[in-house]
This record gives structure tokens, C-alpha cells and sequence, in this order.
């Protein structure tokens, strides 16, 4: 994917004449909280017709204003001319456009608006709760597989209803809740255990080119999976844990066993990365899920994926640094956010300046 | 909003409740109705106020009937081995327009929710084992719809019947008919090739 044009009318505190982007290097630089970062959240907000930052579409509307506007002209892989557009209003309605016509479920998004975001919110990646990478698999498995999302909404549902049996006392139908809630949760750990097997395959080119010194491996956690007898099939398995559990899951009145709870392991030479590692390596594994999340997504689309940058270099070391930058060898266009002047020698590079929400495109001598 | 008459207000907002029909038709049925002769409106209000009194719902199956028990049930000419179960009079109606069916139906009115707190006992499944035992039906056809609640409902008709021996089936999920693959969503699609069929 290509994006040529952003225009935006009271998203956040911006203010900017129609931009036109390089299709290769655009350097968005600026003071910190002069908006930066906002520039880079209305070109990814198209990936699934939300914010990377906030859940309530209300705090994306300049103060005061009943409504923003997000206009993105791109080229992708179906069509070389696409508008996406956002109407967001205070009042709570909100409006996506695919070419003019509108689209009812932003899952139709998905896949469509190919794009990666490298962030200070990835540390979370490695630091954060389980649920952070469960999410993350969840995006990367629904980008990448048509029916992960109908799966995983299945799941949640089942989930609830479940949680809703085990508190009320209807006791005689929790049965084939369990049931459905084994079938569900046992399509979502395959699927699962199937994402995190790409990311692997697809770390190990990255950790070469980035010569790590030490072994790092990624796997999936699972109550079910990891201890697993061998001659008892996944859904016997869960059964058995449900069983084991469920005078504490009527106790407490929720499910306590399933892929709600899984996690990523994430092992850095030989200690667990989510406890035990540096900062540092932290930041390392972060981008290097990152890395995988782009080469696997770009090879299941086969399009290359727009890359966003925000304020990455100033907490990573050279080497990562450089292999990022390489990574316009590969023709891809990427955004960058930095406080300061980056000195970036690609031909194209386009610089644009953020002052107090005035976003400009800075001539080239 | 002033419309002169409590009354036509009154009438216009119980017409938005009713399903499908947003503020602006309400507006336009109940005016309508003023217009009209008032033997018309005689009639509407008849009907209705008759509706509650004179419909119910049949003793063996939950289907529509004003008598005891509905055509279907007393239909001699229907397969009396075969019973297809369904969430909802409407469901009833729509299979019942193929012509395809022969046998005999069940309806739940509704399926399993314990998030809305619909349980076994909330549904029409009470005398649903007895009926299946003393009938002496061969095969119980579940008709719920494919979603986490009907597939929920089908599981548990399907072990509540499992001491009886009958036979239980579901109904097939795949590819419409005279549809395009073009046209299939994904979730459809991947369905119908997991549980694909051998030619």
C-alpha cells in the first residue's frame, strides 16, 4: 500500500492543508505534544476503523468541535485509487467510507489497509499483562486468516454466556455451555498456536540480520496445550481441566480455564523475557514482534505493509536503527515521528514540521 | 413534538415500538389512520384487541392456532415420526413455505441465553422428552439458527434426547443455493470446506 494524501479537519489539534506524502521516507518532526503522533494516528486509524491510543472515538475531536473528518487517498492492492474516509461526531455517531460508499462493519477494513505501527506502547508487548499479547495475536491472526475473527468472536460469546450460566442458576444448561465452550476455544487455540508459529518462522531472518548474540524463542502458553498428555485429544484435555475446576468456577462465577487466559512465552537466552529481562532486550523483543507481525502480514497479502514510526529512535540502538531503515530497501513507504532532525539520506525523503498542530511540508533545498 | 391530540401522539408512539418501524412511518400509519373511514379502523381495532384473546399457541408443538392444537399437529396426512424443532413461530412459517417438510414441528420461543437469563426452563422444552417418547418419533431434526445460542440449544435438545435413541440431526450450514462463491463471506466459505461433501 501507498498513501499519497492525508486531509483532516479537527482530528486532535491538527491543522494542515491537504498533505501529500513521499512514497518513500516521510519525517514528521516536532517539539513533543505539538502532535506528531497525531499525524500518525489518523493514517493508521483506516487498519480497523479505530484509534491506536483510545477506545472512546470522542477524545479523537478537537475541544469543542462536533465533529472530525479524516480523508485518506491511497494506492493498494485493489484499486491504485482509494478514499478512506471518517466522520466521528461528539454525539456518538460514526461514519466509515470506503470510496464513497459507506462500510457497515469495520471488519471489512481488515486486511484492506495494510499498515504497521512501531511504538513506545509495544513495551507492552514484552512487559505488559497476558492480555496485551493475546491481543496482539488476535490482530496479527485476524489480519492474516479470514475466519479468526468470526472464531474468536464465537469464543467471547460463548465465553459470556458461559460466565452468565455459571453465576445464575441454571445449572442443568451449563453443560453445553462447557461443550460449546471446548469446540470454540479449541478452533481458537489451533488458530493461535498457528500464529505464533509464523511469527517465529518469521523472527528468525530479523534476529540474523539484526545479530542478536542471544537464542530468544516464542511460544504459546496454554493451560491446554502445555500440559497435554500425549494420548488425549485437545478437547478431552480441556474437558478434564474444566472439570477439575469447575467447583471453583461455580464459586467464583466465571470461566477459569481457556484461551481467555492464555499467553505468549517469550524466552530470552534461557530466562523469561516478561520477568526477568533488561529493558533493553525488552525493547529488542518488542520490535522484533513487530518485525515478524510486518514480514508475515506482507507475505499473506503479498503487498507491502506502510510502515509507521513513531518516536522510535531515540530508545534503540544503532543497529536496530539501521535494520529499520533498511527496511525501505524493501520499498515500503514509512512514516517517522522524532523530536529531532533525523539525518535520513534517502533519495525522496519528504519532511514535514509540527507546530502546535500546524502540520507543513518543509521544502527540500 | 405537538401534534394537537394526545391521543394521535400516544398512537404514533406505540406504533415506533413495534419492530421495523422507525418515527417517521409511525407518523405516517397513524395518520393514515385518522384519514380513513371509521368502519375501517372498527375493523383494525377488532382485530387486534382479538388477537390476544382468540390466538394462542398449540398445547403439543408452540405453534400458531386458535384451537387446542394446530393444523399441523391434527394433519393426518403429516409424518408423525419426524419432528423439526425451531426457535420461533416465524422459523415455523418460513419452513413450512418450502413445502418441503412433511413432518411435524416444535417450537422453543427463543434458545438458550443465560447472559439474558433464558435457561432450559424458560423455553418450551418441558414436555419436548415426553412428547418425543410417547409419539414414538424416529428422528428429531434441529433447526436453530447457526449461532453460539442456537448451536447451544441444539446441544442441549440433542443430550436431553440421547436416552431415547432417536435419531437428532442438525440442519446442513454451507453455501447458499444459486449463490456465487464470489459472493460467499469468508466465515461461510471456510465453513462449507471444513464440512465439505464426498461427491
Amino acid at each position: 500500500m501507498r498513501i499519497d494524501r492525508l486531509t483532516s479537519s479537527d482530528f486532535r489539534n491538527l491543522i494542515h492543508e491537504p498533505l501529500s506524502f513521499s512514497p518513500g521516507v516521510n519525517l514528521v518532526v516536532g517539539e513533543n505534544g505539538h502532535g506528531k503522533t497525531n499525524v500518525l494516528e489518523a493514517i493508521y486509524f483506516f487498519k480497523f476503523g479505530r484509534s491506536f491510543r483510545t477506545s472512546r472515538d470522542s477524545e479523537l475531536i478537537r475541544f469543542e468541535e462536533p465533529l472530525l473528518r479524516i480523508v485518506i487517498e491511497a494506492e493498494t492492492r485493489v484499486d491504485d485509487r482509494e478514499a478512506f474516509e471518517a466522520a466521528i461526531e461528539r454525539k456518538g455517531a460514526k461514519r466509515i467510507k470506503l470510496n464513497g460508499k459507506e462500510v457497515p462493519k469495520y471488519s471489512e477494513l481488515v486486511g484492506r489497509y495494510p499498515c504497521v505501527l512501531f511504538g513506545p506502547h509495544d513495551l507492552a508487548l514484552t512487559s505488559g499483562q497476558p492480555a496485551e499479547r493475546r491481543r496482539f495475536l488476535d490482530m496479527v491472526g485476524s489480519l492474516t486468516d479470514p475466519g479468526y475473527l468470526a472464531v474468536l468472536r464465537a469464543y467471547r460469546r460463548v465465553l459470556a454466556q458461559r460466565n452468565a450460566a455459571l453465576k445464575t442458576d441454571t445449572a442443568s444448561a451449563l453443560g453445553v455451555w462447557t461443550e460449546e465452550l471446548i469446540e470454540q476455544g479449541c478452533h481458537l487455540v489451533r488458530r493461535r498456536v498457528d500464529v505464533v508459529e509464523a511469527i517465529r518462522k518469521h523472527m528468525i531472518s530479523h534476529i540474523e540480520k539484526l545479530q542478536v548474540r542471544y537464542p530468544i524463542r516464542v511460544g504459546y502458553e496454554s493451560e491446554l496445550t502445555n500440559s497435554q498428555p500425549a494420548d488425549v485429544t485437545h478437547q478431552e484435555h480441556f474437558a478434564a481441566r474444566l472439570a477439575g475446576r469447575e467447583f471453583d468456577e461455580i464459586r467464583r462465577g466465571t470461566t477459569l480455564v481457556g484461551p481467555h487466559r492464555d499467553d505468549m512465552t517469550l524466552v530470552v537466552d534461557g530466562h523469561d523475557l516478561r520477568r526477568y529481562g533488561s529493558q533493553g532486550q525488552r525493547r529488542l523483543v518488542a520490535v522484533l514482534l513487530r518485525l515478524a507481525e510486518l514480514s508475515y502480514v506482507e507475505e499473506q497479502l503479498r503487498e507491502p505493509c506502510v510502515l509507521l514510526l513513531d518516536d522510535l529512535f531515540s530508545e534503540l540502538d544503532e543497529r536496530v536503527v539501521d535494520h529499520l531503515k533498511g527496511a525501505l530497501d524493501d520499498n515500503r513507504q514509512i512514516f517517522v515521528t522524532s523530536p529531532v532532525d533525523l539525518s535520513w539520506d534517502a533519495a525522496g525523503t519528504q519532511i514535514f514540521r509540527v507546530n502546535h498542530g500546524q502540520v507543513g511540508p518543509v521544502p527540500q533545498p | 413534538m405537538e401534534y394537537g391530540s394526545e391521543t394521535l401522539a400516544s398512537l404514533i408512539r406505540l406504533f415506533a415500538k413495534m419492530p421495523g418501524i422507525g418515527f417517521k412511518t409511525a407518523q405516517r400509519l397513524a395518520l393514515h389512520l385518522l384519514r380513513c373511514e371509521d368502519k375501517e379502523v372498527e375493523k383494525l381495532g377488532q382485530v387486534i384487541l382479538g388477537l390476544k384473546q382468540t390466538v394462542g399457541f398449540c398445547k403439543s408443538c408452540g405453534g400458531i392456532t386458535e384451537l387446542e392444537e394446530c393444523a399441523i399437529c391434527t394433519n393426518p396426512a403429516r409424518n408423525r415420526e419426524m419432528v423439526c424443532v425451531v426457535e420461533e413461530p416465524r422459523d415455523l412459517i418460513i419452513l413450512e413455505n418450502t413445502g418441503q417438510y412433511k413432518g411435524l414441528y416444535h417450537v422453543l420461543h427463543g434458545v438458550l441465553s443465560p447472559v439474558d437469563g433464558v435457561g432450559p426452563e424458560d423455553l418450551n422444552l418441558r414436555h419436548f422428552e415426553e412428547r418425543v417418547r410417547a409419539n414414538n418419533i424416529k428422528e428429531v431434526i434441529v433447526a436453530t439458527n447457526p449461532t453460539v445460542e442456537g448451536d447451544a440449544t441444539a446441544l442441549y435438545i440433542a443430550r436431553a434426547l440421547e436416552p431415547l435413541g432417536c435419531s437428532v440431526t442438525r440442519l446442513a450450514r454451507g453455501l447458499p443455493m444459486g449463490a456465487t462463491l464470489e459472493f460467499a463471506d469468508d466465515v461461510t466459505l471456510a465453513r462449507a470446506i471444513e464440512r465439505r461433501e464426498e461427491l
